[in-house]
């Protein structure tokens, strides 16, 4: 990772104080710098190609949205929370989509997404915790278990060390599971309440200004050191908060938290950096009770937010080279409890959006069990839709990143 | 709180480990201490401890420990693993794989339980100092969750160390040597007459009690053979006669039919033993880069041979000294993950987390896996801890205890954890303008940065202080603007 140090020492300030040249010299400098803190994209093939992850946190009730709206059984498992057929977004002959998300449905219809019907896992679990660590991990084994899929992909992957752009940015301050991985890989989390920018580079220079002023006694102690690093992981703070508020080019979303974080991935995106992959979360779908409204509000928060970002992406010309992938941790038991709810259940849809998405809805239609004790079956092993990602779309090899058995499945469009 | 009479007769002869004199004790003594021994140095704490002098002081840090209760949801896990483990023995081979799937993955979860309820124990002053000399046991007598795959095994392993840590330290040595915990880790089991497994031995002899090129090779493998015959079952240790390489051994110098406890007396004869222990201490404790005089270590090593390799009397020794105390020594340790995470929460006011996005995972992203250090050496410490993802981690930490979407921004994750290991009825997990007034009495930017300030080894210096606050008093909400800047500050990472 380049330090910041080592940046002005390179614009020839070695052993100079700042405060000797004064701060607006060094403000002016590192100005010019910046265009350069980051290094550019190479702009060849696949090497610019970006997965947004989208986590619908608490598990998605699937069946509310992609509906077998033909099914007697879809009815008779839910009484209060059936969708009727008549409010619900045909998709086709057997499916339709929820009321609340009629702009998702114009992406379904401009060939733009991918519906894979029934992902989950055999032996499913049914705790939050466990299940969502499953699939974050894509591991069933008892070893590989620390690691998240998408940080054994990057570790792959090997960054440069001269180099300080993030691999993987997520949205929100907990590195998510899905990114984690021990050791160093380059993933950056953009919080939800950031040091306003103003704030944050006059903090910095205090800093520096401390740093400079405590002078030589303390260069080789522990505060010069922390000091240092310390700086170091605000520059890059400073960059990329810096390029979120450069963007001119912002484009119309939606007024949710969901859809700001969108908007600021798109702006990554199409700033230049060679970030990989982004991580956004969408909350609240554990609806145990009371589910109508809330699932309501939030699958229309998807869809708007989803849609927008789309739309986004096409306007800037960037809608090539980006794959936008849901997730959750299970979907919900098809019979309804006696609270205007679902539990816990297991397979539900992906929805995968991206100019090169193979179109249309994989998979067949979901078979409701007569027995309301039972579950959805699953039809397609989540890794199996993991490793056509990494093999299809980025190009390398699945096998030991996502290990196991488990048929293929295209989620490209042909030729791309 | 009884101190060996012998200890402190040798120490009041030391040219560095005399008393300090109670009249020199003052605020920023008194903060040194509390902020090295425990976690923290509040108002409350440093009133106290200037109200009962050193002395009192020291004699009263280890007051907290008593057993630590096993927690239901605890106690309720270990349950289930074993009933998934009788679930197994009835399975087929490709339903067996699936169950020990699911085994592992509670047992991971019983660990992080355990951790959580752990955090919240070391929080508490009463135990604070106590379980952060368990931190530094750990590292010394190192098992890992990676290899040690039953939490029961970790959890008695750690009470073990609770009940018998502060006595002295070849029993404590023994002990360990018969826990199930260590005889997994170091592969124990598997050493026996005519197989001998070294692993045990050489990590004894190197990172247990004497330390590198004070034994020879020979003496490893003569050692391993007095270890054989080491076994557990669900009862406990036990020892297999048959197992055991019962003829005559050489080492260091010495012949006889030893086992495994008469080798480790053996141990405590060799003059190394007696700096070894204290040396690892005054890292952990002291400095991890600036190394002590060695005729101190030498000092110190014979005043706690003296008392029978008592580890009380070591600590009371070191905390009471005068070179504790000395400039060089003072605010300039960078902390650990486990020290920030629980120095930011005591001096917050706030509680530990009961879910692990806002405890054991933050420490964990800092560097630090409760009861999982990276190899047998434990962790390595000082600025190993800083890098670019520590530092990051830190941010979150500090980011998360501000964040104003407080309660409603909890997870389906974090619920799970909240109904499941419980939480108190109106738990503090965030700080907001109600609870700075409440609980901090901080009514202004001027109160806070005074606070703040108070909450540092090494204070900001009054125009940096006034810098930070000016930048505040300009943003939209000074005070979390202010917090942010100081928490985040690097003098906060030093202690």
């Amino acid at each position: 990772m380049m330090r910041r140090r080592d940046f002005l020492a390179a614009a020839g300030l070695l052993g100079i104080s700042p405060l000797a040249l004064g701060m607006n010299f060094e403000r002016r400098l590192l100005k010019k710098s910046l265009r350069q803190y980051f290094k550019p994209s190479k702009g060849d093939g696949n090497e610019q190609r970006v997965l947004v992850l989208v986590h619908l946190a608490g598990g998605n009730d699937g069946l509310n949205t992609v509906i077998p709206v033909n099914d007697p059984a879809y009815y008779k498992s839910r009484p209060t929370l059936a969708i009727a057929k008549s409010t619900a977004i045909p998709l086709n002959a057997d499916l339709a989509l929820h009321p609340g998300m009629k702009e998702l449905a114009q992406v379904y219809g401009d060939k733009q997404m991918t519906i894979l019907q029934g992902v989950g896992y055999p032996e499913p679990n049914r705790s939050h915790f466990r299940s969502l660590e499953i699939w974050e991990t894509a591991s069933s084994s008892a070893e590989d278990i620390e690691e998240g899929w998408v940080a054994r992909f990057l570790k792959q992957q090997q960054p440069d060390n001269d180099d300080p752009t993030p691999q993987a940015i997520h949205l929100g301050t907990e590195i998510p599971d899905v990114l984690y991985t021990p050791q160093d890989i380059g993933v950056f989390g953009l919080a939800r309440r950031r040091i306003k920018a103003d704030a944050l580079g006059p903090g910095m220079e205090q800093l520096e200004r401390e740093a400079a002023r405590t002078g030589d006694e303390r260069t080789e102690g522990n505060l010069a050191y922390v000091t240092d690093v310390v700086l170091d992981t605000l520059a890059t703070e400073q960059e990329i908060a810096s390029i979120l508020r450069k963007d001119r080019s912002r484009g119309d979303f939606p007024k949710s938290g969901f859809s700001r974080r969108l908007r600021s991935v798109a702006s990554l995106i199409d700033s230049g950096l060679s970030t990989r992959v982004y991580h956004v979360s969408l909350g609240g779908f554990d609806t145990h009770a009371n589910q109508a409204n809330r699932h309501t509000r939030l699958l229309r928060t998807l869809s708007a937010g989803l849609t927008a970002f789309q739309k986004d992406l096409q306007r800037r010309g960037v809608a090539g080279r980006v794959m936008t992938m849901t997730y959750s941790e299970f979907g919900r038991r098809p019979w309804e409890n006696e609270s205007g709810g679902t539990d816990h259940g297991t397979a539900a849809p992906i929805f995968l959006l991206g100019e090169q998405a193979r179109s249309g809805v994989v998979g067949p239609v979901a078979s409701i069990p007569l027995d309301p004790a039972k579950d959805l079956g699953y039809e397609t092993d989540f890794r199996a839709v993991y490793a056509a990602m990494l093999e299809d779309w980025f190009e390398v090899p699945a096998k030991t990143i996502v290990p196991g058995n488990f048929s293929s499945i295209k989620v490209l469009k042909n030729g791309a | 709180m009884q101190i060996s009479k012998t200890g402190f007769s040798a120490a009041a002869n030391s040219r560095f480990w005399a008393p300090l004199p109670e009249k020199q004790w003052d605020l920023p003594k008194a903060g040194h201490l509390l902020r090295r021994a425990g976690f923290s140095a509040t108002p409350e704490m440093v009133s106290l401890a200037m109200t009962n002098g050193l002395g009192k002081t020291v004699a009263q840090l280890f007051d907290g420990r008593d057993e630590m209760p096993l927690p239901r949801a605890v106690s309720q896990s270990l349950a289930e693993e074993r009933r998934l483990i009788r679930r197994r023995r009835k399975q087929k081979k490709a339903q067996k794989q699936k169950t020990t799937d699911e085994i592992n993955r509670l047992r991971r979860q019983t660990v992080i339980d355990y951790n959580i309820f752990w955090l919240q124990r070391a929080a508490d002053p009463k135990f604070s100092a106590h379980e952060k000399y368990l931190l530094f046991l750990q590292n010394v007598l190192v098992v890992s969750s990676d290899s040690v795959r039953k939490p029961e095994s970790l959890i008695d392993y750690q009470a073990l160390l609770r009940r018998e840590g502060l006595g002295r330290y070849p029993a404590l040595v023994k002990s360990v040597s018969k826990s199930p915990a260590m005889i997994t880790y170091l592969n124990l089991r598997s050493n026996e007459v005519g197989r001998p497994n070294e692993n045990f031995a050489r990590e004894l002899l190197e990172l247990f009690t004497l330390g590198e090129g004070n034994y020879t090779e020979d003496d490893v493998k003569e050692t391993a053979r007095a270890f054989t015959g080491y076994k557990f079952n669900r009862k406990g240790f036990f020892y297999a006669e048959e197992s055991f390489d019962a003829g005559e051994k050489k080492i260091f110098g010495k012949s006889g039919h030893y086992n495994g406890d008469q080798v480790i007396d053996l141990v405590f004869e060799q003059p190394a033993a007696r700096s070894y222990l204290p040396s690892e201490l005054i890292q952990f404790y002291v400095s991890a880069q600036v190394a002590i005089p060695p005729e101190a270590l030498q000092e110190l090593g014979e005043i706690w041979q003296a008392s029978g390799f008592d580890n009380l009397v070591l600590l009371e020794t070191v905390f009471r000294s005068r070179l504790f105390y000395s400039e060089q020594y003072r605010g300039q340790e960078i902390k650990s993950p486990v020290d920030y995470y629980i120095g930011l929460v005591q001096a917050l006011d706030l509680d530990v987390a009961v879910f692990p996005s806002g405890s054991v995972n933050l420490i964990k992203r800092m560097g630090q896996e409760l009861m999982k250090p990276p190899n047998v050496r434990g962790w390595v410490g000082g600025r190993s801890w800083i890098n670019a993802t520590a530092v990051r981690a830190r941010r979150a930490a500090v980011a998360k205890v501000l964040d104003s979407a407080g309660e409603e921004s909890l997870t389906a994750v974090d619920l799970e954890f909240v109904r499941r290991l419980g939480a108190s009825k109106a738990p503090a997990y965030f700080v907001t303008p109600d609870h700075l007034k409440n609980h901090l009495n901080v009514n202004s930017l001027h109160d806070l940065g005074g606070y703040l300030q108070s909450q540092m080894a090494d204070p900001l210096p009054a125009a940096e202080l006034n810098e930070l606050a000016k930048i505040a008093g300009a943003q939209d909400e000074p005070l979390l603007e202010l917090m942010s800047f100081m928490l985040n500050h690097p003098r906060f990472y030093l202690c």
